[in-house]
């Protein structure tokens, strides 16, 4: 698999799916690198289980997800699956971890569609088994048509709360409450954009309607404060923000996301210029009209590159798998012209309900400043909002003395968990982020050294005596 | 196509049946295991959380090995090993 | 003729100009420290933190047995700890012409002062049970050991604020000119006078020693580490190879740390420095052939940090020749080892007492010297 291509997609999402296919169609020798066992990312997870495989032929983005697994299987794109990358040098050469070890690609060209992580603003009791992230429970649902708990409780911000809740009727189980940050003037802000796509709006109704039905209580403007419970969890207390009064609810299985960020390490490594962008997760990646970076030969699409959502994804794909071609000399300007005009047509309008769909899930930057002193923050090292206080205390003024002061980012995690929450803690109106760095994945010692000889090492001569 | 026929892995010595298809998490999961690992620091007891891929909480010992039980599909005969999970000081 | 500003002026906020700053602070001199950034956040934050005679150069090894006991006792005179770790250290040969290296190092650093001897197999397991069965030989040494690097910054930062030296981070230095009765240390937002004046810039003590119009050539390394998640416990010693290509060792909180001199890619001017795929590899492969059971460990983290080496690989340490009350601390070979060592005995210069041991002042190294 290690070797040449004329282009490398990470990511096998609705960005990096689409642009793998409109780059190979345009005759590029393209290889394809996704960390999960089958494209179609997060969105359009692909279902594993026999049961999960049933049920993604009656859904939406299953059929979706379906489809482009199809494509890319008649497609003549080389993909590379249950591969993790690690690294990406300028030129490109990126290096990814598989079953069967360690991986180098080489390409003049590479589209980064690494899509989106989730968001959650941390709470006492966070860490406690039983609570999972909103996006958790789309994934297993979708790979697996399963869904941890009796008694569940799904609460953060944005159209997933619903989402989830309906499919969890579907699997016969009723969540105890949605908790919803936004209120009802949230949700009417964004409706003339929902408009704009009928059937997101119809099947938007259906769901509402049906959570009515089952009796889903759901409390607006409303967010879960802390999670009781030690090895097990056994219940959330839920504050009702405008007023402050405090209820408990019983739960064994909490779901909570607060938006999505872009998972731009790669972006970052790279050095790609980025704009800070609250709407877009926070930061999002510099590009042209044509989803070309500041790094020369560097394209990126998709939530990865600023949160826009599938539908949009979709386009951005395809636009930067053509603009690959373009720029390799496989497409002449008309060609490219003709061929990115409807994606470009189609982006405008999937852009307006994004952005109306991004606006309630932005993170609530100021919520920060709430967190009580002993709360976690880097849940790999323990370190709490009293240690990164401490630490500021002692000088640090920077991520990388925040970390070396406290271990915080330090784990396996790498930041990615704790990262954005700290740098708001640490300042509030700056830019802070720690520096890039490979592995931008932890890296299986087993997988990267493979089986070898002490010969093979090539140790240099030793130093002077 | 996958089989629907149960498969077997052993998890701390347990055997523990599940779904071909299922990554280790979710087989666990189904079986009320939410519990993977004590946290290194402090040794608190966690789970998998975000069932992705990038918050490490479900990284557990898979044939001698530490991986993610969210990325990992189950194998028949897959042996696991919690890390100290429940070890809450 | 005007009073200074101050008595003593550091350029760098590494561990060698930071420790110059402390104890002469602590003599009552009044110091400020420049950093172009926050202390101790190049090499002497980055290193791997190894306190180790079998990686010292012979003619080092009577400062670094000195260091080595300074850093033991780092919560008396620092007053603050930086995670010191005193074991055994062993260093390896897999091969006979490791077996050969081994045993003529051993020789010259146990000549030097170092209590080193060459062990068995057997012995070599006993002392370190996660070692590969395999090896043929190996060296151990009682005086070994580790500081936690990154905890450096920190400790050093707690010290020279309590010892009165006037911080200033962030700050580059953009120039250095004879002023009076000293010299005019120049920043963006203005600048300073001080009678006194250490350059202590690690890889940039070359482009700093420009400033006064000397040429001293010093050689940019980059070395490449790499550390694990934390894990149950795998070794208790400090491991090295013969070639000295492996620096290995497990910290109490259970991450084991890699380094030994692999090399990442980077340039001093720029500042910039990178990681590569292919010495990651390498440096794990030697690591897991060392210690067996790392292979079912992660890496989690690699990075990159400078090292200065002088032409002849000695240190630069002491006057700047032409230019009294300027001084010069660098390119320590195992300098973190050995830094707070080196630094008293140049403080000692500056103070105008005759050092504990002698410096190792640049003159050697300058065109027109004869003594190459």
């Amino acid at each position: 698999m290690s070797g040449s291509h004329d282009v490398i997609v990470v990511g096998a999402g609705p960005a990096g799916g689409e642009a793998a296919l409109a780059a190979s169609g345009a005759g590029l020798r393209v290889a394809l690198i996704d960390e999960g066992p089958a494209p179609g990312g997060q969105v359009w997870r692909a279902p594993r289980t026999a049961q999960a495989q049933a049920a993604a032929a009656r859904d939406p983005d299953g059929r979706q997800g379906g489809a482009l697994r199809k494509r890319l299987r008649d497609a003549s794109v080389t993909l590379l699956a249950g591969a993790e990358v690690w690294d990406a040098e300028p030129g490109f050469v990126v290096q990814c971890l598989a079953a069967t070890g360690n991986h180098a690609l080489q390409a003049p060209r590479l589209i980064l569609a690494t899509g989106a992580m989730e968001r959650v603003l941390p709470f006492p009791g966070w860490t406690t088994p039983g609570v999972f992230g909103l996006a958790a429970a789309t994934a297993i649902m979708k790979s697996e048509k399963t869904l941890p708990g009796k008694e569940i409780v799904i609460a953060g911000q944005g159209p997933l709360l619903i989402a989830v809740a309906v499919k969890a009727l579907e699997l016969g189980l009723r969540p105890r409450a949605i908790v919803d940050r936004a209120g009802p003037r949230d949700w009417l802000r964004a409706a003339p954009a929902f408009a704009a796509m009928p059937s997101m709006l119809a099947r938007g109704a259906r769901w509402m309607a049906r959570l009515k039905a089952a009796g889903v209580p759901i409390l607006r403007q409303s967010a879960v404060v802390s999670a009781g419970g030690c090895s097990a969890l056994d219940g959330v207390t839920v504050r009702h923000l405008p007023s402050g009064r405090e209820t408990e609810i019983a739960a064994d299985t909490l779901y909570i996301g607060n938006g999505l960020t872009p998972a731009d390490e790669l972006h970052r490594l790279l050095g790609a210029a980025q704009t800070r962008d609250r709407l877009r997760g926070g930061c999002r990646t510099e590009v042209d009209a044509d989803q070309r970076t500041s790094v020369p030969g560097l394209y990126a699409a998709g939530d990865g590159a600023g949160v826009h959502g599938a539908l949009p994804s979709v386009f951005q794909g395809q636009i930067a798998g053509l603009a690959a071609a373009r720029d390799h000399g496989a497409l002449d300007a008309d060609a490219f012209a003709a061929r990115s005009r409807p994606a470009r047509r189609r982006l405008a309008r999937a852009l307006r309900f994004a952005d109306a769909s991004c606006r309630l899930m932005t993170f609530p930057e100021d919520d920060l400043a709430e967190m009580p002193p002993d709360c976690v923050v880097c849940r790999c090292e323990d370190v709490r909002r009293s240690d990164i206080e401490a630490a500021m205390a002692s000088g640090a003024a920077d991520m990388n003395q925040l970390k070396h002061f406290t271990r915080l980012g330090m784990g396996p995690c790498q930041g990615r968990m704790c990262g954005l929450n700290a740098a708001g803690l640490l300042a509030p109106e700056g830019d802070l982020r720690f520096t890039p760095r490979a592995p931008v994945r932890p890296v299986s010692m087993d997988r990267l050294i493979g089986e070898f000889d002490y010969s093979d090492i090539p140790v240099p001569k030793p130093a002077p005596l | 196509m996958i089989e629907n026929e149960a498969i077997q892995l052993v998890v701390d010595g347990k055997p523990v049946d599940c779904v071909p298809g299922q990554t280790v998490a979710g087989a666990l999961l189904a079986q009320g295991i939410y519990a993977f690992r004590a946290s290194p620091g402090a040794g608190t007891p966690r789970g998998p959380f975000c069932m992705m891929g990038a918050c490490q909480e479900c990284a557990i010992e898979i044939d001698g090995v530490v991986r993610r039980a969210c990325q990992t599909p189950v194998a028949p005969g897959m042996v696991l090993r919690l890390r100290g999970a429940g070890a809450a000081e | 003729m005007t009073r200074t500003d101050y008595d003593l002026a550091v350029i760098g906020g590494g561990i060698q100009g930071a420790s110059v700053a402390l104890f002469a602070a602590r003599e009552g001199m009044r110091v400020v420290l420049f950093d172009k950034g926050a202390l101790a956040r190049q090499a002497s934050g980055t290193n791997a933190g190894t306190l180790t005679m079998q990686m010292t150069r012979a003619a080092l090894i009577p400062y670094a047995l000195k260091a080595h006991e300074m850093w033991v006792n780092a919560p008396q005179w620092l007053g603050h700890d930086v995670g010191v770790v005193a074991c055994d250290g062993l260093s390896l040969a897999f091969t006979e012409a490791e077996e050969e290296i081994l045993s003529q190092r051993a020789e010259a650093r146990s000549a030097a002062g170092a209590p080193i001897r060459l062990v068995s197999s057997r012995e070599a397991a006993r002392i370190e049970p996660g070692v590969n069965p395999g090896i043929r030989m190996a060296s151990h040494c009682s005086v070994d050991g580790y500081a936690n690097a990154y905890l450096t910054g920190l400790a050093y930062r707690r010290a020279l604020v309590e010892a009165g030296v006037e911080l200033r981070e962030y700050t580059p230095v953009s120039g250095l000119g004879s002023s009076g009765r000293g010299y005019d240390i120049r920043t963006e937002g203005g600048g300073v006078t001080a009678r006194q004046v250490v350059l202590a810039g690690g890889v940039w003590i070359e482009p700093m020693l420009k400033w006064l119009g000397i040429d001293l050539p010093i050689k940019t390394l980059i070395n490449q580490l790499a550390v694990t998640e934390r894990a149950a416990p795998v070794m208790r010693t400090v491991l090295g190879i013969a070639s000295g290509l492996l620096s290995l060792k497990q910290y109490p909180h259970g991450t084991v740390v890699i380094g030994g001199g692999w090399q990442g890619e980077g340039d001093r001017d720029s500042g910039t420095h990178r990681a590569t795929a292919a010495s990651a590899v390498g440096n794990a492969r030697l690591a897991v052939h060392a210690i067996p059971s790392l292979r079912r460990s992660r890496i989690v983290r690699i990075w990159t940090g400078f090292e200065a080496e002088t032409a002849d690989a000695l240190p630069a340490v002491g006057p700047v020749p032409g230019h009294p009350g300027a001084w010069v601390i660098g390119s320590v070979h195992s300098g973190y080892t050995s830094a707070p060592y080196m630094a008293r005995c140049l403080t000692q210069a500056i103070l105008g007492r005759p050092p504990e041991m002698p410096l190792f002042p640049i003159d050697r190294l300058l065109p027109g010297h004869g003594s190459h």
